[in-house]
């Protein structure tokens, strides 16, 4: 049994509160009594990790108790669209049901070759997309203005064909053993070559190899893009930017992983650039709603709450007249461009990869 | 002899007749072409192109389901040298173990061409004989008012197969009169409302695919396809639909301008134009502009 | 007792090489509606208490990836399961190899077309050489006494409801309602417990006269550029043709 007091605090700071028919409060109550009781809206949370970081217990309810009820609810009442796209990451290793072969073909759109760690064996970065970064045709131009950057710095590096989805959300949708064999499968492939640490751009690919991968044996090191680019942000002379942008903190890098600072310090470098913070901003931040299988529920989200989170973020975003909003985690963006061209808002989404290349063009 | 099986709904005969009789009269070598029908109180018509009817007449055949049996017999009582049959809902439950069944077919001449694996090859297929399953519009009707020769026949039927009820859906908009139909695939199925706008603003009707309909996303008298409806407008926008042939022999448009992920794509080879591209980022695009 | 055939089909997501003489798949997979069928056997076991087997069929290249599609039917709640390896052969043949084991089913269910099938019904031949009742085209099944009461497509929504004298064979086509999800470690515990049976027969070889063709290219004219310069130019594509 967890010290839960049920003081209700995260009932209190979860975003979608008002749409579930049993909060997050009600569900460790449960959890503790061992009487579960849930509905489809145990489908809504999308993992933005405030309930558990407010929580003054320091009860894990994203990453153990949502999970693990998740997990149950697997078997009794799944969304079609959540069905579907589990059995594609089971059967192909990516929730799009597109060809392994695939998974590298945005390597083709580049003016040089990638290397690849199959052939090369050896390398300094690997370099993971993850499946949005590789597959979906917004966030490959993230990927792609990544590896131009590796290009420009002389960075050493390589990426993997046979990479598969590393399974955040997987895990945090209750599909433990999934996100096992995932893990096996990309450890096996791992170990088969020599790196020195892994960059991703997906800050849940990032969470997962940095915190969950490490107990079956991971030990190499693991950088999100923007810590890297922040390491080493002496190499880069950026020209003068006359924006005005916000920096939206995702999740999985500010509040799970304590990351706040990485994209303050790129962007406090670009010259001319007017930064503005969102009210709510750090540990505050306001998921963009991809989380926790959330970029797979649309249907489900729509059908039950008042208004998407990602709309409400950019909303926010709009209201402080920035012409940008800047992101780290690559599911950001079709989640923000979505919602602005739902709400035909006249905003632009920016990875701080891209804004980074668009300073030093 | 070419045996052609008349396809029947409610005492009429089906289109799907008229476009096997043209095929059957082209490639009879100096033999007879002979239509079957089944049923009571079918009107004959347009079967001039056979030089016989033989008619089946029989009440119980008013039942669809029981026909597999019924052309057996009548197989092995006249012997056809080849049967063809409309590759439909009804048709597909004809192929006989007696007799070796070439599927899909949408040629047929010495050799039958068949399109199979999900629309991506052909199958060139040489038999002696052998019933034929020829998709919808693969030939141009063929239909004569003139007087034939009607066998009446009576056949044994041993299978207890009883038709309970014809259930028939609400019909709320028929899309096989529209100039312009949106066709919503699975590519596409998260934006049935931008594609309900699109239509509208193009002064046309939303149609799916199979599996968008299976879902319930949209009603099945918006299928377009083998087992919905064959549509014929001005202009087909297929959106995020893959082409496979189920849904493609639904589909005799004048234009058909395709939108969908993946190059290879078989929509593609039906299309007269097309964007590889996410519906979803096009769509919003495009109603932006027409409504601009 | 409940017969489900399910067969392994190329998978078309991996793609195919394809030669004149033969289809190669990059990889196989459980025929779509053979998996339909599953379900509506073990949602009749559900309702009825029915018995549910299932038989796998695949050529020496999937012989075992069909296992997964025969564990997941164990774990959605079939109570046993086969598989057949067969040569380079036809649906007809197969289907005369399988007719006497399958005598002891009174319900035999697959899939109305397998994707790879232009040459045979399988079900319908299975039928007939049983001498059995066959409705393809099904998407509902419900049972009373002696009869199963099937739901037949006929396409645009409308459907024939029909009471077929059992024992019988359906080609199933869709499913009413969505198929339930097995979960991975379902999956995996299911692999470790159960295990799949042998089927010993012997399937003939049969090799038919075809020559397999890849469609030509397309004629299409592909629109470039971005988003917008696409849209832009789509619209006054779509403005000329509905004049």
């Amino acid at each position: 049994m967890n010290p839960c007091i049920q003081c209700g605090v995260c009932s209190g700071s979860c975003p979608y509160g008002e749409s579930l028919d049993f909060t997050p409060r009600m569900l460790v109550l449960m959890s503790n009594l061992g009487d579960l009781d849930f509905t489809d809206t145990i489908w809504l949370c999308s993992s933005c990790y405030l309930c558990t970081y407010r929580c003054p217990s320091g009860i894990k309810i994203t990453d153990e108790i949502l999970p693990k009820i998740r997990e149950i609810a697997l078997e009794r009442n799944v969304p079609e669209e959540l069905s579907r796209t589990l059995m594609n990451i089971m059967r192909y290793g990516n929730p799009f049901g597109l060809p392994q072969r695939e998974r590298i073909e945005w390597t083709k759109e580049l003016e040089f070759d990638v290397p690849i760690l199959e052939d090369v064996k050896k390398t300094d970065v690997l370099f993971i997309p993850g499946c949005y970064g590789s597959y979906h045709s917004r966030c490959k131009e993230v990927t792609k203005t990544i590896a131009r950057l590796f290009k420009m710095m002389g960075v050493d590096f390589a990426i993997l064909k046979g990479e598969k989805c590393i399974g955040d959300h997987c895990r945090l949708l209750g599909e433990f053993g999934l996100f096992e064999n995932l893990a096996a499968k990309n450890m096996k492939l791992f170990s088969r070559y020599e790196f020195n640490k892994i960059i991703t751009p997906d800050a849940h690919a990032f969470n997962s190899l940095k915190n969950e991968y490490p107990r079956f044996g991971f030990t190499a090191k693991v950088l999100h893009h923007s810590q890297f680019f922040a390491e080493h942000i002496d190499e880069f002379e950026f020209n003068e930017l006359d924006y005005k942008v916000t920096y939206h903190d995702p999740c999985f890098l500010g509040r799970k992983n304590g990351d706040y600072h990485s994209c303050r310090i790129i962007l406090n470098r670009i010259p001319g650039l007017k930064f503005v913070e969102m009210k709510r901003n750090k540990e505050m931040a306001l998921c963009c709603g991809a989380g926790g299988g959330g970029i797979w529920l649309d249907s489900l989200v729509k059908s039950r709450v008042r208004e998407r989170l990602a709309e409400r973020r950019v909303k926010e975003a709009y209201k402080l007249g920035v012409d940008v909003i800047v992101t780290a985690c690559i599911l950001d963006i079709p989640m923000f461009e979505d919602a602005i061209k739902v709400l035909g808002l006249d905003l632009k989404v920016m990875d701080i990869s891209e804004i980074m290349m668009e300073a030093l063009r | 002899m070419i045996l052609v099986y008349a396809e029947t709904f409610e005492g009429r005969i089906e289109d799907i007749t008229y476009e096997l009789l043209r095929k059957a009269r082209e490639i009879a070598e100096g033999e007879e072409v002979w239509t079957v029908v089944m049923g009571k109180d079918v009107k004959l018509e347009g079967l001039g192109a056979s030089d016989k009817v033989i008619y089946v007449e029989d009440e119980r055949l008013n039942n669809p389901a029981l026909h597999r049996y019924a052309l057996k017999k009548i197989i092995e009582m006249y012997k056809p040298r080849k049967v063809l049959i409309g590759n439909t809902p009804i048709g597909i439950d004809l192929a006989l173990g007696i007799m070796p069944t070439v599927i899909s077919c949408v040629d047929l001449n010495t050799k039958a061409k068949a399109i199979s694996y999900g629309g991506k090859v052909f199958v060139e297929v040489e038999l002696d004989g052998g019933i034929y399953l020829i998709n919808k519009g693969s030939f141009e009707p063929l239909k004569v008012d003139k007087d034939v020769e009607v066998e009446k026949v009576s056949v044994d039927i041993e299978h207890d197969v009883e038709l309970v009820e014809v259930v028939k859906p609400e019909v709320d908009v028929d899309i096989t009169k529209a100039d312009v139909v949106v066709g919503v695939g699975r590519g596409a199925q998260n934006i049935v409302d931008l594609a309900e706008e699109l239509a509208e603003a193009l002064g046309g009707v939303v149609g799916a695919s199979r599996p968008v309909v299976d879902q319930g996303i949209l009603p099945p008298s918006r299928q377009v396809g083998r087992s919905g409806k064959t549509i014929a407008p001005k202009l087909y926008l297929a959106l995020g639909i893959s082409g496979a042939m189920e849904h493609v022999e639904g589909v005799k448009a004048k234009t058909v301008i395709a939108i969908n992920k993946d190059k290879n794509a078989p929509i593609f080879r039906i299309a007269r134009y097309g964007v590889v591209g996410d519906v979803e980022e096009i769509v919003p695009l495009l109603l932006e502009k027409l409504e601009g | 007792m409940i017969g489900v055939i399910v067969r392994a089909v190329p998978d078309l997501v991996e793609g195919l090489e394809i030669e004149e003489e033969e289809v190669k798949p990059y990889k196989y997979i459980a025929n779509e509606l053979d998996e339909y069928a599953v379900e509506h056997a073990v949602n009749l076991k559900e309702k009825y208490g029915e018995t549910v087997e299932v038989i796998g069929i695949a050529n020496e290249d999937a012989y075992d990836e069909i296992d997964e599609a025969l564990y997941t039917a164990i774990a959605k709640g079939a109570d046993k399961a086969y598989k057949l390896l067969i040569p380079r052969t036809t649906g007809y043949k197969v289907a005369e190899a399988l007719s006497e084991f399958l005598k002891k089913y009174d319900m035999i269910l697959t899939g109305t077309l397998a994707v790879d099938e232009f040459y045979g019904v399988f079900g319908a031949t299975i039928a007939d050489l049983l001498n059995v009742p066959y409705v393809g085209g099904v998407k509902g099944i419900e049972l009373e006494g002696d009869y199963a009461v099937v739901k037949k497509e006929l396409g645009g929504g409308a459907y024939l409801v029909l009471k077929v004298k059992k024992p019988a064979v359906f080609g199933i086509v869709s499913l009413e309602k969505p198929p339930k999800y097995v979960p991975f470690s379902k999956l995996r515990s299911v692999m470790q417990s159960a295990e799949i049976e042998e089927l010993d027969l012997d399937v003939e070889e049969d090799v038919i006269n075809v020559r397999f063709v890849e469609p030509p290219k397309p004629e299409v004219e592909f629109i470039e550029g971005s988003p917008e310069e696409v849209a832009e130019k789509l619209v006054e594509i779509i403005k000329g043709l509905i004049r």
